[in-house]
C-alpha cells in the first residue's frame, strides 16, 4: 500500500517535472524537494550518531580527546534545534525508517525532540561546567531521550 | 530426591544442618529494608523487568495502569493482546493461588486449564527457578490492583482452535528446569540464565518453523517479527551478526540503547530496553553479554519479506 502510493506519487512528481522542464526550458535537479529533504535528514542523524559516539568515547570510555567534546555536544545542541522541521508531511516514502505515527502524534513527536534538544544544552551546560559526574549524567540523559524517541517513531532496531 | 541415601543417616543431622542454614541467612524472604518491602518482593520486581513482562502486560499509551494488559503483539497468527496480572480479583489474577502463577508460567496452562498461545513465553520461563517463581509472585501481590477486562486476541481462523495448542505444546514445548553448565563459569550461566529462563530473547531473535516452534540450529540468528521488522541475528558471526561489536557496546546497548555508530535502538528493542534491561544490573547486563558472545556463530541474513 505504502508502496503503491509512494510510487503513484513519484510518478505524479516526475510528471510535473517534466511539464516543469519542457514550460520553462530551465534545468532542475534530478529530484524533487521532499527527497532531498530525506537526504538531508538522513544525513544530520549519521552526523548526530557520529558525534554521540565520540562522545561515548571520551565521556564513558575514556578517550583522550577531552579538549574536542565542546565540538561534538556543540553540534548535538545545534543539530537537534528543530527535528521536527526535519519531517515535513510528505516527506514519508521512499527508503526511510520514519514511522508514520511521526505525522500521526506530531504533539509528542514535538515534545520528544523538544526533550531532546533540552538534553543536549543540558550536557553541554555540563560539560563548560567541567564536572564528570555530572557529564557522565546528562549524556545518559541524553542517550534516554535519543532511545525513547526512537521507540515509538523510528522502525529499525 | 531418592530414597537410595545410606541408611545409618537420620533425621537429625539434616534438621541441624537446616537450622544452620536457617541461621546462616538470617530469613532472606522475610528480611525488611527500612521501607517496609521485604527482600523477595524488591527481587520479584528485579525479576518482573529482567522477564521483559512490562512490555507485554501494560498498554504503551501514556499513563497506562501498569501491568493492566492491553498491549497489542502482532504475530503471524494475529494480534495477541497481553491480559491484565493486578491483583484485581475480577479482571486480573487477584483469585489466583501461588500454584496457579506456577503453572501458567511453567507448564502454560491457565487455573481453569486451558492451555496458554506461546506468545506468553512460558517456552523459556519453564526453566524459572522456584524461589525465582515465589519472589515474582509475592511482588505481584504488592501491584496496585486494576480493573480492567482483558481484550479478546484477533487471531487467524487456524490459531482460534483452542485445542489445537495441545497439539502445539506437545510438538514444541517441554517443562524444563535451567541446568547450570558445570564447565562454563558462573558469569555464564547467569547469562543462560537471564537469556533462556526470564529475557526470553530467543523467542524474537530466532526464526520459526511453520508450526512455531523455534528453528532448530538456528536458535539466536535473527527473524523477522509479525509487524514485519527484524529482530537481527545476535550470535557472534561477524558479517551477519554482532561479532564485531565490543563487549561495552554490547553492555552499552542493554543499558541505554547506543549502537557502536552512535545510534539509539528504535520500536520494539527500544521498548525491551526502556522495560526490561535499563533496570538491571551492570554485572546482569554484562553476563547476558558473556552468554550471547559464546555462542557459536551462525552466519545468516535474516531472508526479506515474503
Amino acid at each position: 500500500m505504502h508502496r503503491i502510493l509512494a510510487t503513484t506519487r513519484n510518478l505524479f512528481v516526475g510528471t510535473a517535472l517534466v511539464l516543469g522542464l519542457a514550460a520553462s526550458g530551465a534545468v532542475h535537479s534530478f529530484d524533487d524537494g521532499a527527497e532531498a529533504t530525506i537526504d538531508y535528514r538522513q544525513g544530520l542523524m549519521r552526523a548526530l550518531g557520529g558525534n554521540v559516539a565520540a562522545t561515548a568515547a571520551i565521556v564513558v570510555d575514556g578517550a583522550e580527546f577531552r579538549d574536542n567534546l565542546a565540538i561534538h555536544v556543540r553540534y548535538i545542541v545545534d543539530a537537534t534545534r528543530d527535528i521536527p522541521a526535519l519531517f515535513p508531511e510528505g516527506s514519508d516514502f521512499g527508503e526511510t525508517d520514519a514511522l508514520p505515527s511521526i505525522w500521526e502524534d506530531t504533539e509528542k513527536f514535538a515534545r520528544l525532540s523538544s526533550e531532546n534538544h533540552d538534553a543536549a544544552v543540558a550536557l553541554h551546560e555540563a560539560v563548560e561546567g567541567g564536572d564528570d559526574a555530572a557529564i557522565m549524567a546528562g549524556f545518559r540523559n541524553l542517550g534516554q531521550s535519543c532511545r525513547s524517541c526512537h521507540e515509538d517513531f523510528r522502525r529499525r532496531d | 530426591m531418592s530414597d537410595d541415601r545410606p541408611a545409618g543417616r537420620g533425621r537429625w543431622p539434616v534438621t541441624v544442618a537446616l537450622l544452620a542454614l536457617w541461621m546462616a541467612f538470617p530469613a532472606a524472604t522475610l528480611a525488611s529494608g527500612e521501607d517496609g518491602v521485604s527482600e523477595q518482593v524488591r527481587h520479584g520486581e528485579y525479576l518482573l523487568r529482567a522477564g521483559g513482562c512490562v512490555s507485554c502486560h501494560t498498554e504503551k499509551v501514556e499513563d497506562a495502569p501498569f501491568l493492566a494488559g492491553g498491549r497489542a503483539i502482532e504475530s503471524p497468527f494475529g494480534t495477541f493482546y497481553g491480559p491484565n496480572i493486578t491483583p484485581d480479583p475480577e479482571t486480573g489474577i487477584g483469585g489466583w493461588t501461588e500454584r496457579d502463577f506456577e503453572r501458567a508460567l511453567r507448564h502454560g496452562r491457565s487455573p481453569s486449564g486451558s492451555h496458554y498461545y506461546p506468545a506468553f513465553p512460558y517456552t523459556s520461563y519453564t526453566r524459572m527457578r522456584a524461589e525465582d517463581v515465589a519472589a515474582l509472585w509475592a511482588y505481584l501481590q504488592t501491584v496496585e490492583p486494576v480493573q480492567r477486562e482483558n481484550q479478546p486476541h484477533e487471531l487467524t481462523w487456524f490459531a482460534r482452535f483452542r485445542p489445537g495448542l495441545a497439539v502445539w505444546k506437545f510438538l514444541h514445548f517441554r517443562a524444563a528446569v535451567f541446568q547450570p553448565d558445570a564447565a562454563a563459569s558462573d558469569e555464564w550461566n547467569r547469562g543462560a540464565y537471564l537469556s533462556n529462563a526470564l529475557a526470553h530473547c530467543a523467542e524474537c531473535h530466532s526464526p520459526r518453523t511453520r508450526t512455531g516452534g523455534l528453528k532448530p540450529g538456528l536458535v539466536y540468528s535473527g527473524a523477522r517479527m509479525g509487524g514485519g521488522d527484524i529482530a537481527p541475528n545476535i550470535t557472534p558471526d561477524r558479517d551477519t551478526g554482532i561479532g564485531r561489536w565490543r563487549a561495552n557496546h554490547l553492555v552499552r546497548y542493554l543499558d541505554f540503547g547506543m549502537d557502536p555508530d552512535g545510534d539509539f535502538a528504535g520500536s520494539a528493542m527500544a521498548d525491551v530496553i526502556s522495560e526490561g534491561t535499563s533496570f538491571l544490573t551492570d554485572e546482569d547486563r554484562r553476563a547476558l553479554v558473556v552468554y550471547f558472545r559464546a555462542l557459536e556463530p551462525i552466519r545468516r541474513e535474516v531472508p526479506p519479506a515474503d
